[in-house]
């Protein structure tokens, strides 16, 4: 799943392709770009666009149900991590200690359902703020606030590549509760993050690496 | 991760986290969080039946099924219903995050075992060339279902900040 980008933060190509190989609506490019190379990475540009605004979670196979949760019950809009815990992530930010570490507790919402989720916007937070959506790290940050700290691990070293340093960690670790309030404040103050948009050079990384074999 | 092959080397990991109670056994995630799941034990044994049978497959290069798993290890360490194991680490400094995450007191217990029994995450990803570069850094070895025999506690120790106390044996 590794692609190389010289010019590119080292730990991006990865979080581009692990987006972009299992999100469900964005799984079939990766045979296009396989095919065509870095032809097609223009046009990849639109679809992987489209594809992350739409919420839609698999339900896995083998799973059984979880009471009145099943596949059948929910709307697609209801898949939305952040509908789900009727929050809006400004606000997640805003109060963080609120939300520290919230969705590892008790909620409305039975935990597997809220992990499918927040793995879901995750990754769709990944392709948008990589094309160059900065408000893509707003809810980021809050999914890392209320994760565990696994999720907070992943979170804070794609920020930290994905944002230049202006929140997040330039090297792998379990960010402190002072670094995530730290980085609330920063990204309340910014108020309009712009990010560059690295969404083209990614896919003519990622389907060179593919049609070079490195991948498939 | 084949128990049926002769044990030969014993291993010792760390383990962080936020409370201890010698008579509560420790259970992997999936079994904790599976809050409606009709069978947790069930839908847990058939997470590590499903990686143990991608791995062999992958081992005969079996290019779908190395897909698949890098995926199914990916989502075991970012989801807690889909991870089979108790999670562990070869790194006590990394269990030690865990002990204190939020700023509060945790435990970190030093556990020892049959190395073949549990998984070794970035062994399986660095042997099948499988990416996981965002979570390398937790060295994670996961302990299949539970924390029981063939593995042991060997000491627990309080964390508080740099204050640390042994509270087992």
């Amino acid at each position: 799943m590794t692609t190389s980008g010289q010019y590119l933060p080292s730990s991006l190509p990865g979080y581009f392709a692990w987006a972009l190989e299992t999100l469900p609506e964005t799984r079939h490019l990766v045979a296009q770009l396989g095919k065509q190379g870095a032809d097609y990475s223009s046009q990849i540009r639109h679809l992987l666009w489209r594809a992350t605004y739409r919420p839609r979670i698999q339900w896995p196979a083998g799973f059984v149900g979880l009471g009145d949760w099943s596949r059948d019950t929910l709307s697609r809009s209801d898949w939305d991590y952040f509908s789900l815990i009727q929050e809006a992530p400004e606000d997640v930010i805003a109060r963080p200690i609120l939300h520290l570490g919230a969705d590892q507790g008790t909620t409305s919402v039975p935990s597997p359902i809220l992990e499918m989720a927040s793995y879901d916007g995750f990754r769709r937070f990944i392709i948008r703020s990589l094309a160059g959506d900065g408000s893509a790290v707003i809810p980021m940050a809050a999914l890392m606030i209320r994760g565990n700290p696994n999720q907070r691990l992943t979170i804070a070293r794609f920020l930290g590549d994905a944002t230049n340093g202006l929140v997040g960690l330039a090297a792998p670790a379990i960010p402190d509760l002072d670094q995530m309030l730290e980085w609330s404040r920063r990204i309340v103050e910014a108020r309009e993050l712009v990010l560059p948009d690295r969404l083209v050079s990614l896919a003519v990384a990622y389907a060179n690496e593919v049609t070079r074999g490195g991948d498939d | 991760m084949r128990s049926s092959e002769l044990v030969t080397m014993e291993v010792t990991v760390y383990r962080g986290q936020k409370w201890w109670d010698p008579a509560v056994t420790i259970t992997a995630s999936s079994l904790r969080s599976g809050v409606g799941i009709r069978d947790p034990l069930l839908w847990t044994t058939s997470l590590i039946q499903q990686i143990n049978a991608l791995e062999e497959k992958a081992r005969a290069a079996d290019k779908p099924a190395t897909k698949q798993l890098e995926q199914q290890l990916l989502a075991c360490q970012m989801m807690t219903y889909q991870n089979p194991f108790v999670s562990c680490t070869y790194e006590r400094a990394v269990a030690g995050s865990f002990a204190l995450s939020d700023g509060t007191p945790g435990y970190i217990l030093e556990i020892r075992g049959p190395l073949e029994v549990g998984l070794d995450f970035e062994g399986v990803r660095s042997s099948l060339g499988l990416y996981g570069d965002a979570f390398d850094y937790l060295r994670e070895y996961g302990l299949p279902i539970r924390l029981v025999a063939p593995f042991t506690v060997d000491e627990v120790v309080r964390v508080d900040g740099f204050a640390a106390t042994v509270v087992y044996p």
